[in-house]
């Protein structure tokens, strides 16, 4: 399969990325690791006139905790994030969700901005970030925003970032003392891409209860399902097996559609509802080893 | 082994689109050519350069017959433009052998019968190759993990695994020795 023709620009440093989204940026694409990106191109569902290289920007490949987020560099490989030790023992939800994030080969070219920003319903990281409530950074010429996950998604491969922007960092919320999290998917044989995946978040008190608790479904519908209802169900309980089952029984109303014409809806709610009560179980029942 | 021998097309004859010049190293040797910027480094190493031990299988990310060692990283060959890797070193198949010699996973292959059909097998000598650098990491888990990229409809992967066993062991007892 081939790609339209297209014009290639390979920058060099940020700013020009940004002068020539200015200039170019409705009808260009920003290519990172491409292994998103590239599969769409071959397939011709998009077909951009420019095609803007980032991978020789220096700087924006990093794993950086603060006192308020962990910052990940939108240009970060996704190995390199696999090989942070800091993801291992503080965030178990993107340990987990680099882990299932397709195979070793596409991971090593792979970055974190390419897993979230093209708007593919089936990318782990977007799946990660919507039940974390993560935030992307998108700079422009014009300035800097911050954009929620949650509200980042739109369509399809249609999302809240502007043709003149580009995304630079993605931030999550720095890992609280009882963080739980967890990431499980319902992977198909022969295509990385999951017939349904879903990412947890849970922040618990001190004594227990569920303070905070984010689910989030991958490849269930147009975009990352955000299953708000699930979530608030949890919120005060401490996450008996009752509890839990009730809020995947929930998550499961949220799914839209099966990735493929060939699963029955209902096929892709009962996957939807098992991962979710599993990801749950497993988020409380581990403990996720953080060490505060 | 001999090397198939496949008269390289002469791309610049058959530009249609925007191109670029394109420097790397493949194999070893710098490499300039003037490629389209749409063409696939799977395309741009077997119909620029002959070389086709570079298998295209799925043409859409999955297989892995395509792979090749992207400064000694596995990547898939079809799904990275080929002006993606400017400046870059690559790796095929083709570039294993060694003064006639054959690599050491090469061997491995051959004495645990790691191949059938043969046609994953240039992705798949290359990512284990890229494996057994690191010979003290492996475990038949991690081995397994690390496949995960490259399918195999014949094998079902035992032969290939007791290949990068044996590689990976006989590496671990030079590095003693």
């Amino acid at each position: 399969m081939i790609p339209r023709p297209f014009a290639f620009l390979a920058p060099s440093s940020e700013e020009e990325v940004l002068e020539v989204l200015e200039r170019d940026g409705p009808g260009a694409q920003l290519l990172a690791g491409g292994q998103s990106l590239l599969r769409e191109m071959k397939g011709r569902r998009v077909a951009p006139k420019l095609v803007i290289d980032l991978g020789h920007l220096p700087g924006l490949s990093y794993v950086r905790e603060t006192e308020e987020h962990l910052a990940l560099g939108a240009l970060t490989r996704i190995h390199e994030l696999r090989a942070s030790t800091l993801l291992e023992d503080r965030y178990p939800l993107l340990a987990e969700a680099t882990r299932e994030l397709a195979d070793p080969l596409v991971r090593n070219v792979g970055t974190v901005g390419g897993n979230v920003a093209l708007g593919f319903a089936g990318n782990d990281l977007a799946c990660a970030a919507v039940a974390a409530d993560a935030t992307f950074i998108l700079r422009s010429r014009s300035g800097r925003r911050e954009v929620s996950a949650r509200q980042f998604y739109q369509g399809p491969l249609a999302t809240a970032r502007r043709p003149t922007e580009l995304l630079t960092e993605v931030r999550f919320p720095r890992a609280t003392p009882h963080e739980r999290g967890s990431y499980e998917k319902a992977a198909r044989r022969v295509s990385d891409y999951a017939l349904a995946a879903v990412g947890v978040r849970l922040v618990l008190r001190s004594e227990g209860t569920i303070a905070q608790a984010g689910i989030s479904i991958a490849n269930s519908g147009p975009i990352t399902l955000w299953a708000q209802a699930a979530g608030e169900r949890l919120v005060g309980t401490r996450g008996s097996p009752a509890h839990l089952g009730d809020a995947a029984r929930i998550a499961a109303q949220a799914v839209v559609s099966a990735p493929d014409p060939g699963v029955p809806l209902d096929y892709q709610r009962a996957v939807v509802r098992g991962l979710v009560d599993s990801a749950l179980a497993r988020a409380i029942a581990t403990g996720s080893g953080v060490r505060a | 082994m001999t090397r198939a021998r496949v008269p390289p097309l002469t791309l610049a004859d058959r530009l249609t689109g925007p191109s670029r010049r394109l420097r790397l190293r493949v194999n070893g040797v710098r490499t300039t050519a003037v490629v389209e910027t749409r063409t696939m480094l799977a395309s741009f190493l077997r119909e620029a350069l002959g070389l086709i031990g570079v298998h295209v299988g799925c043409d859409s990310t999955h297989c892995g017959a395509c792979a090749v060692l992207l400064d000694g990283r596995p990547v898939k060959s079809c799904t990275l433009l080929a002006v993606q890797v400017e400046g870059r070193s690559v790796e095929t198949v083709e570039g294993l052998e060694a003064e006639g010699r054959l690599h050491p996973i090469q061997e491995a292959f051959l004495a645990e019968q790691g191949l059938q059909c043969g046609f994953c097998t240039p992705g798949m000598l290359l990512t284990c190759a890229a494996m057994i650098e690191r010979p003290e990491d492996l475990t038949e888990a991690s081995i397994r993990e690390g496949l995960a990229g490259n399918l195999c409809r014949c094998t079902g992967y035992v032969g290939i695994v007791r290949a990068v066993e044996r590689a990976a062991a006989a590496g671990r007892r030079k590095r003693i020795s």
